[in-house]
């Protein structure tokens, strides 16, 4: 570790290096470390950077899975027999003071555990019949079962889980990260976002954007389909070697303007050109799952050419493989609140845990015999957790078996680089209703991924209007108990 | 200073152990240390983050004059006038024990920060308000040039208008020359830009030609700026600033359409009102002595915060954080002061209190928009036929009685005084449905909270029953009080207007609102479903003229969202919120302003009206010289102050504070406020018509050009950058106004999750407008206006950050828009009269850049050309395509000269 904590420090040296010089305008191809240039470093930028402790990182990247719309945990991983008791009886009283829900109206029933649960592993760990792949793969996890966030409803929750506040216009994590650590590779963007559950999630882009710091470092979207990036593909009449004749055209014209006017902006652009025709070929390239032997296809389940969560699972492999420093994998369609079929935790759940439990432990299972999850984070979370009760929509009993939003209580989980294997922090009451031990909120989570890629989340800062700016807003510890 | 106080001063600094006698003491000795400009910025480095807004340790802040002279928790002052060697503010710099040594735990000061803190203290510790908080006043014009280059007057002066004074004084200071006039080329297609965001036309380029004289000069100037592009490009501007989106924002993030306030906008800058009006009819159009539309068209300013459509979330959360966000967005756009620190605590750097958020927030907070579906209230747009039926109503009401008068064309109107859905509470065998509606099942009930009945005759009541045979009652005091009235209920699916005679009744008090149908019994049916309800005054209309008001609030309109004052009898107390948070409260508050800015004058009203009339005074140090600041960054690239953003003392330092000080004192007293006649004072300044080449060493020196040694050279905007390409390609549609176009975008870049809101490409060339016009959705940016930077308009944006990526490229390259571009450039060039490629080329490219080709330049384009042209394609024009969509990616396209 001491070598990579010595090159951190030498790229971290490259980077204010670099910022040096794009301060002063003197940015050209020092671009190494990242994609792009930005042409008015905010005075204090460079300062607040300068700020960061040097901590021991443990993972050079960071996969994280984000089921949007927020699985259950008491269906998937919280194993809570006391609950089945309790289920079709009235909601204690207690439990209901005081607190609001999305759509749970006056008493509900209790909602007992929907799935078979039993223990795998050397670590004993508890998960259900919805995730029969996954199984095989706990021992590789760390389990966080008394996550709590302040947000009841997709959209605030999802933004307070990605970029640390519920209110629009704040960077998310992975542009954070990229900003804090610069990007490994010089051909791909630093964050990369895949999306798969035919939708976005409800909290939109901007749990990728890049909020208040400059545009180059929000995560660039790759599409399922149709070009990965926008715009990355040629006109239909225009091959390779011909761009390559347009911007060396273009080049050279700006490189004689250059001479003419010295201003550095000049030279960027010129960089930027050239790396745009670099990522031309790379990004199509990495986000082609076509050559990959039919043994990997078989592992993750995935089929090529049509868009799922589990060729996303394998691209990210491919994007963690070619040092993309951050990944996020957004998967739609885990709102289950019994209010139709496909929200129906006897339906629809289980038709999304088969859609998803092979290609995500054939994602641990594949880095794992790769070498990579020892230098690669893998963090998986919806955006809140489910009620211990049964959803009663506008006070009228559901269709289906379904349950409301809960912050209060959740399970989420990590593998790989930084955190201990086969773990389990924190516990839920007996009817998961509330965090009893280990109770980490989202800024916790969010600081530990932070310090676990070696960054200080306190002094990881920007100066926006007047203030200083983090992830974390002004709380989050980091889980030590967690950490390998 | 005396040479006993250097002694001392000597003497001192041993004595404290340290060898400190800087060369800035002995350099500086003749000069008074200001506490602004040297001890502030050492105080907000070191001091202030324990002693300060946030954390007062050991009882000592250095925030306030006040605090700072006080007596700390030693039980004497830190500060001591005059006698550094008394003061703990100085020796426990030089402590030595840990737990005594300043700053604690944290790196010592340096050897100069001390002795600039030690003179402080011992030329008297003399406050000084910051820079920014001193009232405008019209500094002295230096003669620049000197006397023997003002007599010469034969010679070329650099000196056009008192801008380039300032700017020359600082050159000489720093050691730097000015550069000369650039080609009129390059200047016709940078003011054209500038002015209208479009480059030239031919025979703008013509008449700038014979450009003469200053005089010709500032008269083309007033040309460019009354065309009606002028008002397209500087509105953009603005709309940053005020957050303008086509959608709402958060989850479903549906339409809204608010488009009129961005035509106000346009028209505003192009009849070039001032913005004493400006700003105050975006603040309080609508409690202007009797208001037109378009002044509450204008309070859309306010009106483009986000609103909440997701089910379960709570309005009033949403209401509020509507609200702070207008107070920050007040404070960003208006005064470049980070107000929105002062949220949770007292300012950590500038003089701002804790509670002086709430005072502020309390001109703000009466409003009536309450995070609602329907975005209430909204002036609401009539369709043709019912124009005419309003007409008839208002001249058949025209004899009613003022005070009724009034109601029924407000009510008609705005749809307002009435109550929504979620002003009820307390339910039982109901719920508030979706957040929109009141339903009740069989004996269910709820409470109308604290009703004021005086005066009221009628209720009027918006529902949906689809089962036959329920009630409607409703009881005064209790859930068990004098039953009030009883109405049975009709069945309709869609809403329906339902007036129910109120009996006398005065004061106020809660009312229970009770559903009944036996029929419903043991079943989960709502008896009805309520979206709103009003309390009606008496009113004389006829059954006729009765129909027809119903027929008119029922009428389908077109409804943009507006400021309006809540009613007197519900108006909102504002609280502090502790720790910012908004269920916590602290103390009431009455509106005020923050005191470290000019006084509310008495003959102001205590609302939002007074809050407007208070911004635009001439006595507010900073709205001035922030749109000074402002307009300067949009010509120059970057602000006097360069941090648009913050104005405080933890801003840039102004670079020309004094020429900043000029251009806001004329702006205030000179040109009433008009953007036009600031603008005209920039571009007619020698400063401005530079040319903006550069040398190496001159870039070395001063690589921001910080000051102005050359003219402005930066990347345009992003709708300048769509707008041009449009326009060389003769593509672009001029039309102004109206609705926002769906120009060709790829699909899926809006996928929102429960959402019907489509992009469907506008038809014809309704696509080729402006990008002013494109639709802008918070969640879903349009891809090539966000790939340069457009914001996405979340919150109120004071400064766009200039980034120079590769998706930049991208988008140059291959966006279909820009391909079509290059297509069109392509046909034109293959329509030219003459004969030669090249010259068909160069005349193309004279005409895009505005100056002529050079020859190496063209030799490129060439080769490129027959490159494109040889290839084995049925395009014929493919040569010149490649050539055209190389020219729209050069460097200088982009940018302005």
């Amino acid at each position: 570790m001491s070598q990579e904590l010595e090159n951190r420090a030498l790229s971290y040296l490259t980077r204010r290096h670099f910022l040096r010089q794009c301060s002063t305008g003197m940015g050209m191809m020092a671009l190494g470390s990242m994609l792009g240039s930005c042409e008015n470093t905010p005075s204090g930028q460079e300062e607040s950077l300068a700020k960061l402790a040097q901590i021991l990182p443990k993972a050079k990247r960071v996969i994280y899975i984000h089921k949007a719309g927020s699985p259950s945990q008491l269906e998937l991983f919280d194993y809570k027999p006391e609950l089945a008791k309790w289920h079709g009886k009235d909601c204690p009283a207690e439990l209901l003071k005081g607190k609001t829900f999305a759509f749970i109206r006056g008493v509900p029933k209790m909602l007992g555990p929907q799935g078979k649960f039993n223990q795998f592993g050397q670590s004993g760990a508890w998960v259900s019949d919805y995730l029969p792949y996954f199984q095989n793969v706990v021992d590789e996890v760390c389990f966080l079962k008394a996550m709590h966030t302040d947000q009841f409803n997709h959209a605030p929750a999802q933004l307070f889980m990605q970029t640390g506040s519920a209110r629009l216009g704040r960077p998310g994590m992975g542009a954070w990260a990229v900003y804090g650590l610069g990007s490994e590779n010089a051909n791909l963007p630093g964050f990369i976002v895949l999306t798969s559950g035919n939708k976005y999630p409800e909290g939109g882009k901007s749990i990728w954007g890049s909020g208040f710091l400059p545009s180059i470092y929000q995560g660039v979207h790759c599409r399922s389909t149709g070009e990965p990036v926008l715009y990355v593909d040629n006109p239909s009449q225009v091959s390779r070697e011909n761009r390559r004749s347009t911007i060396d055209a273009i080049n050279e014209i700006n490189q004689r303007e250059y001479e003419e006017y010295q201003d550095p902006e000049i030279l960027t652009r010129i960089s930027q050109y050239e790396m745009a025709f670099k990522m031309q070929a790379s990004v199509p390239e990495v986000m082609d799952i076509r050559d990959e032997p039919d043994y990997i296809h078989n592992l993750y389940g995935t089929t090529v050419g049509t868009p799922s969560f589990a060729n996303n699972c394998l691209l990210a492999r491919k994007l963690a493989e070619n040092g993309v420093r951050f990944i996020q994998l957004y998967d739609w369609g885990w709102d289950t609140h019994g209010s139709s079929a496909s929200e129906a935790l006897e339906i629809g759940l289980r038709t999304k845990c088969k859609e998803t439990d092979q290609g995500m432990s054939a994602l641990l299972f594949d880095l794992k015999q790769r070498g990579l999850l020892d230098e690669t984070l893998v963090v998986w979370s919806g955006e809140f957790g489910r009620t211990p009760m049964q959803e009663n929509r506008d006070n009228k009993p559901a269709p289906f078996l379904g349950r409301d939003h809960h912050p209060d209580a959740f399970t989420i989980w990590m593998a790989g680089a930084g955190v201990k294997k086969g773990f389990t922090y924190g516990a839920t009451d007996e009817i998961g209703y509330s965090g009893v031990e280990g109770k980490a909120h989202i800024h916790d989570l969010q600081a530990t991924i932070l310090h676990i890629l070696g960054l200080d989340h306190e002094k990881l800062t920007y100066p926006f209007q007047g203030r200083s700016f983090r992830l974390t807003d002004v709380a989050g510890k980091v889980i030590s108990p967690i950490l390998a | 200073m005396s040479k006993g106080n250097l002694y001392w001063l000597l003497t001192l600094s041993l004595i404290a152990g340290g060898i400190l006698v800087s060369t800035y003491i002995s350099s500086s000795s003749q000069v008074q240390i200001s506490y602004a400009q040297d001890v502030k910025p050492i105080l907000n480095k070191h001091c202030i983050s324990c002693h300060g807004g946030v954390k007062k340790q050991g009882k000592f802040s250095l925030l306030f004059q006040e605090e700072a002279y006080a007596s700390t928790a030693s039980g004497k002052p830190s500060i001591v006038p005059f006698h550094p060697e008394k003061s703990d503010f100085i020796s426990r710099l030089h402590a030595k024990d840990p737990e005594e040594k300043m700053p604690y735990k944290r790196e010592p000061l340096n050897a100069k920060e001390i002795s600039i803190l030690t003179q402080w203290v011992k030329e008297g510790a003399k406050w000084e308000d910051h820079w920014a908080y001193l009232p405008v006043k019209k500094p002295a014009i230096p003669s620049s040039e000197g006397w023997i280059s003002k007599l010469m007057f034969w010679t070329n002066s650099f000196v056009k208008n008192p801008v380039d004074d300032f700017v020359l004084e600082e050159l000489n200071n720093q050691g730097l020359v000015h550069s000369k006039q650039a080609d009129k080329e390059i200047l016709i297609r940078r003011l054209s830009l500038d002015l209208t965001g479009l480059p030239p036309s031919e025979s703008m380029v013509k008449e700038f030609g014979l450009v003469d004289s200053d005089e010709d000069y500032a008269k083309f100037v007033d040309k460019l700026m009354n065309l009606p592009s002028f008002g397209e490009k500087w509105a953009s501007v603005w709309l940053d600033l005020a957050r303008y989106s086509d959608s709402r924002g958060y989850q479903k993030d549906n339409g809204r359409t608010i488009w009129p306030y961005r035509d106000w906008v346009i028209s505003s800058f192009n009849k070039n009102i001032s913005f004493r009006e400006f700003v105050k009819k975006q603040l309080a159009g609508d409690l202007l002595q009797n208001p037109q539309d378009e002044d509450f068209i204008a309070t859309g300013f306010h009106r483009n915060t986000m609103n909440n459509d997701e089910t379960g979330t709570v309005d009033e959360e949403f209401r509020v954080a509507a609200v702070i966000d207008r107070v920050n967005t007040t404070w960003d756009a208006l005064h470049g002061t980070s107000f929105s620190c002062v949220q949770c605590h007292s300012h950590p750097y500038d003089p701002i209190r804790h509670d002086e958020y709430y005072k502020f927030m309390a001109f703000l907070n009466n409003t009536r928009d309450e995070d609602t579906g329907d975005e209430a209230p909204n002036i609401r747009q009539f369709k043709e036929d019912d124009i005419q039926k309003l007409t008839e109503f208002q001249t058949n009401t025209s004899l009613l009685p003022n005070s009724q008068k009034m109601f029924v064309d407000r009510f008609i109107k705005f749809l307002e005084p009435r109550f929504h859905a979620h002003y009820a509470d307390n339910f039982t065998e109901g719920a508030l449905l979706g957040g929109t509606q009141i339903g009740l099942r069989h004996t269910g009930s709820c409470r109308l909270p604290n009703l004021k009945t005086d005066g009221v005759k009628q209720l009027l009541v918006q529902y949906s029953s689809k089962n036959p045979g329920g009630f409607l009652q409703i009881r005064a005091g209790g859930i068990h009080g004098k039953i009030v009235l009883r109405a049975k209920l009709d069945t309709t699916s869609k809403g329906k207007l339902l007036t129910l005679n109120w009996p006398v009744s005065t004061g106020r008090q809660d009312y229970y609102l009770e559903a009944f149908n036996g029929k419903l019994a043991g079943k989960a049916d709502d008896v009805f479903k309520i979206v709103w309800f009003a309390l009606l005054p008496e009113l004389n209309l006829s059954k006729n003229n009765y129909d027809d008001f119903l027929s008119l609030i029922n009428a389908k309109t077109d409804n943009f969202p507006i400021y309006l004052e809540m009613p007197k009898d519900y108006s909102r107390s504002t609280f502090v919120f502790k720790r910012g948070n908004w269920l916590v409260h602290g103390d009431s508050v009455q509106a005020d302003v923050p005191a470290f800015m000019h006084k509310f004058k008495a003959e102001w009203p205590r609302n939002r009206l007074g809050l407007a009339n208070w911004v635009v005074d001439s006595a507010n140090p900073l709205f001035a010289r922030n749109v000074a600041n402002r307009f300067w960054e949009q010509l120059f690239g970057m602000g006097i102050v360069e941090t648009l953003e913050d104005f405080g003392s933890q801003g840039a330092k102004p670079s020309h504070q004094k020429l900043l000080d000029y251009l806001a004192y004329q702006f205030i007293f000179k040109f009433d406020m008009k953007p036009k006649a600031l603008i005209k004072e920039i571009v007619c300044s020698a400063t401005y018509q530079q040319d903006s080449k550069a040398s190496k060493s001159l870039i070395a020196l001063d690589p921001y050009n910080k000051y102005l040694s050359r003219g402005p050279r930066f990347r345009l905007s992003a709708e300048q950058v769509r707008d041009q390409a449009l326009s060389v390609a003769g593509l672009l549609n001029p039309k102004m106004f109206g609705k926002p176009v769906m120009p060709f975008q790829p699909e899926g870049v809006w996928q929102a999750v429960n959402s019907n809101l489509k992009w469907k490409q506008s038809e014809g060339n309704e696509q080729y407008r402006r990008a002013i016009y494109i639709f802008t959705r918070r969640t879903g940016p349009y891809p090539s206006q966000f790939t340069f930077d457009s914001p996405s308009r979340e919150v109120c944006l004071v400064r766009r950050v200039r980034t120079n990526t590769p998706l930049q490229a991208l988008v140059l390259l291959n966006d279909p828009v820009f391909v079509e571009v290059a297509h069109k450039i392509a046909l034109d060039m293959g329509k030219m009269k003459m004969g030669k490629p090249e010259d068909r080329i160069a005349a193309m490219y004279q005409k895009m850049f505005v100056h002529p080709i050079k020859n190496n330049d063209l030799t490129t384009l060439v080769k490129l050309f027959n490159e494109g042209q040889s290839m084995k394609t049925s395009n014929k024009i493919q040569g010149y395509e490649w050539a055209a969509s190389a020219m729209l990616n050069l460097d200088e396209f982009v940018t302005k000269m």
